[in-house]
């Protein structure tokens, strides 16, 4: 082992030395603190660079590596430093559990991976099995070399050749993963190598296993044989290796030992031999093949564990994100007056930022916007939560400082103080009164498009953060939203998104992208800043989860929505459109007509315009103002001649099938018209009373 | 589990009460289901028939259900019967309304009103 450089290291009398690369603060601490008290020498790095400048002067014995660090990733450090040391043993830690990537890590020499969240166990684990490797492997060089240099004598020769080829054979063995035969196929190998190595006949391996032990026993000389058994949990392994290699003829050498884990017996292995007897010398050597095969067994039931957990851990976080995905609004809400879109991106499978939408009295939309410290799971959780939580009180509650203070009180009983919080900002938007009240809670502050000047304004606002303080308030504040004017509100991983050099795209940059395309209303300004922030990041990994919410007020233009003809694609599509219609705050009467009307509208596209065919798309569009309301459905059909319809209501008429429909659509509309080629319909009801 | 029942399901309850069939679907009658309205109707139409059909469990009625029950009713006065309707939700009374309903229908607001309509003196009297 090469000297330290530095002393702190050097001091130690330890079990190894392991440089830690890890860009979270908190879990490096934990991981040192942990590892120290192991007995081993540690030494941490914040990112890849200063990894690779400890690396180069230490070459400690074992790196640990977070795989997602900014500035360098954790796959580069592999990399780097398997270029300067290519012996090094690398184990990558990962959030993202994706057999890409454990591919990857794998193709580029990492020794293992630690799947987060982990348990400080497991890394004792494997970072005490990579020791156990680098030991043997210098011991074999060792030998090698003084039997290269003939300085043993016949007895150490002899002893010594057998120990290489024993340990050569454990060290392939300790590697899980490499075999693809599992754990049977290592226990054969065990009972091979055993029994080649001390000459046996006969080898039989007796291994725990949940209930009880099963007994694996090896005729080794020609005509082999192979024989597996099941013993009860109270039977003793020693007792049951011996007898399955015990012949009746009887043997002059017998021997077993057991296999332990520390004090722990996880069963035994027993050779036997015909003609002589054992020595001391090979008991020795059973014992150490022993403690070799003891850890060997032990890695690969764990390696079979934590692939197993692996899949798991997959499945959950497709389940996960599937859930979440469903707490997310699926569109926009359409309602009059505002043209509303929205982005949401999450930086891993599962996301802490939250966005939702309830609608108030009077026309009046509520937005949340909100974001959970911490990522992964824990935070994915906490925003189901958090969106349960708003989404109940924006319907209870209108007064966004109410709905803040609720969901604080609520979210601190559920978290417990100091775990973690919570930023949101709720805002209650009047699209008649042109105006907004809201509250936030150590959010993000809202930003405004200004029509009139083009300018950006960031709106003032204070408010504490949810969930830590039971009795925080929070203060209203009021906003004049004029024509024109475009609402955005964010989550603090539009700003903090990061570009290879590590800086961070920022507000002012936020500012100038919608300064720039507010004119173009909602649509104009989302795709924007999409776009900057993509062009911003180029290419590195988000690292923080984002939400983007831009409200644009006075909006008169259309809206549509484009489906197919399939049952629930073209019911889905109405209910976006009922949803509006239902915002233009009609009687109860007028709107179940304007509610039938598209119905027979949307049938009529799809059985006479698609003749039945439900691939064929077709449009709704629909905008609407102070005095009328415009649906048009577009079907992609061949079109027809409405004036070929007969009045149904015609004595001659009554039971002629064609014409109800239309008929229908006329009597509960203002206006309803088609166009030339027959395959549009345009429907006017009138909103002045 | 819950399993959301698809939503073109209409269920047709059959009855018979004084010589009077009574048809009662529950749920949308709609262009894609209103074809099992028809058959059941066809199914019963012996000589003279008299049918009700108790819409009261139907919260819509499109366009092309409503021409189900017109030529329903058709058929009926064919063989010198009658299909009479009770039941009718606001907005399926408001379908029939416009398709001046009344003058081709006899409607009743209950089912009682609807069977005992049909009183023993209209039945056909044997010769």
């Amino acid at each position: 082992m090469s000297v330290a450089a530095e002393p702190e290291l050097a001091a130690v009398a330890c079990k190894g030395r392991v440089l830690l690369v890890e860009d979270d603060r908190d879990i490096r601490g934990a991981l040192r603190e942990f590892l120290e008290g192991s007995g081993f020498a540690v030494d941490e790095a914040a990112d890849g660079f200063e990894g690779i400048e400890r690396f180069r002067t230490l070459r400690h014995d074992i790196v640990v590596s977070d795989i997602q660090m900014p500035r360098m990733k954790g796959i580069d450090l592999l990399r780097r430093i398997r270029q300067i040391e290519p012996e090094a043993s690398v184990v990558l830690v990962t959030g993202h559990p994706s057999m890409d990537v454990a591919i990857e890590g794998m193709k580029e020499g990492a020794c293992d991976f630690i799947i987060k969240p982990f348990s400080l166990k497991k890394v004792l684990f494997i970072v005490t099995r990579l020791m156990e490797e680098k030991r043997l492997k210098a011991e074999n060089r060792e030998l090698s070399q003084k039997l290269k240099e003939g300085e043993a004598t016949a007895r150490v020769h002899e002893n010594a050749r057998r120990r290489l080829g024993e340990i050569s054979r454990l060290a392939l063995l300790a590697q899980p993963g490499r075999e693809d035969d599992g754990l049977k196929g290592l226990e054969e190998r065990v009972l091979r190598t055993a029994g080649e190595a001390l000459e046996a006949e006969a080898a039989a391996l007796a291994v725990a296993h949940e209930g009880g032990y099963s007994v694996l026993s090896l005729g080794l000389e020609s005509p082999t044989w192979v024989r597996t058994q099941k013993l009860e949990r109270d039977a003793d392994p020693m007792v049951a290796a011996l007898e399955a290699v015990s012949s009746p003829d009887g043997q002059a050498g017998l021997l077993a030992c057991p296999i332990a884990n520390g004090s722990r017996v996880v069963g035994a292995l027993a050779l036997a031999r015909r003609s002589r007897a054992f020595s001391d010398g090979e008991r020795q050597i059973l014992e150490s093949l022993c403690g070799d095969a003891a850890v060997a067994l032990e890695n690969a039931q764990l390696f079979r564990d934590m692939h197993e957990e692996f899949s798991r851990t997959e499945q959950e976080l497709k389940l996960a994100s599937r859930i979440q995905q469903g707490l997310l609004p699926a569109r926009p809400p359409q309602m009059p007056r505002l043209r509303i879109r929205t982005l949401t991106r999450g930086a891993r499978r599962v996301s802490g930022d939250f966005l939702g939408f309830t609608r108030g009295f009077d026309g009046c939309l509520g937005v949340f916007v909100g974001d959970v410290a911490g990522k992964g799971m824990p935070a994915a959780l906490l925003m189901a939560m958090a969106t349960h939580v708003f989404r109940e009180l924006g319907k209870r509650r209108h007064a966004p400082e109410d709905v803040l203070a609720e969901a604080n009180s609520t979210l601190a009983d559920y978290l417990g103080r100091g775990v973690t919080y919570v930023t949101a900002i709720h805002a209650l938007i009047n699209p008649r009164r042109h105006e907004m009240v809201f509250a936030q809670a150590g959010h993000e502050r809202p930003l405004v498009y200004r029509a009139a000047t083009g300018a950006v304004e960031m709106l003032e606002a204070t408010g504490t953060v949810l969930g830590m303080f039971p009795r925080a308030r929070f203060e209203p504040r009021k906003a004049r939203l004029d024509k024109g004017d475009v609402l955005v509100l964010i989550t603090d991983g539009v700003v903090d998104a990061t570009d290879r050099s590590g800086c961070q795209f920022g507000h002012e940059r936020l500012k100038a992208t919608i300064a720039l395309n507010g004119s173009g209303g909602a649509p104009a300004v989302m795709a924007a800043i999409e776009g900057e922030i993509d062009r911003f990041v180029g290419g590195s990994p988000p690292r923080d989860d984002i939400t983007l919410v831009a409200v644009e007020m006075g909006y008169e233009g259309w809206e549509e929505v484009v489906s197919t003809g399939a049952r629930d694609a073209a019911n889905s599509a109405k209910a976006v459109l009922y949803d509006y219609v239902e915002g233009l705050g009609l009687e109860r009467a007028a709107f179940d007509d304007v509610k039938f009307v598209i119905k027979e509208a949307v049938q009529n596209a799809i059985e006479h315009g698609h003749r039945g065919d439900a691939r064929k798309t077709f449009k709704l569009a629909w905008r609407a103002d102070e005095d009328q309301l415009v649906i048009r459905v577009i079907d992609s059909g061949p079109g027809f001649c409405p004036a070929d319809l007969p009045n149904p209501t015609a004595a001659a008429n009554a039971f002629k099938p064609r014409g109800r429909g239309v008929f229908l659509m006329r009597r509960m509309m203002d206006e309803v018209s088609f166009n030339a080629a027959g395959n549009e319909i345009e429907l006017v009801k009138s909103l002045t009373p | 589990m819950c399993s959301r029942a698809r939503a073109p399901d209409v269920r047709l309850q059959v009855q018979e009460d004084r010589g009077v069939v009574v048809l009662a679907p529950h749920g949308e009658v709609n262009f894609e289901n209103t074809a099992l309205v028809a058959a059941a109707i066809r199914d019963r139409l012996g000589p003279t028939p008299r049918i009700v059909l108790d819409l009261s469990r139907v919260p819509y009625m499109d366009s092309t259900s409503l021409g189900t029950v017109l030529d329903a009713l058709r058929s009926v006065r064919e063989l010198d019967g009658d299909l009479r309707l009770v039941g009718l939700a606001a907005n399926v009374r408001r379908v029939f309304d416009l398709m001046d309903g009344e003058r081709l229908f006899r409607i009743y607001a209950t089912l009682e009103e609807g069977v005992s309509s049909f009183a023993p003196s209209e039945a056909p009297v044997a010769p």
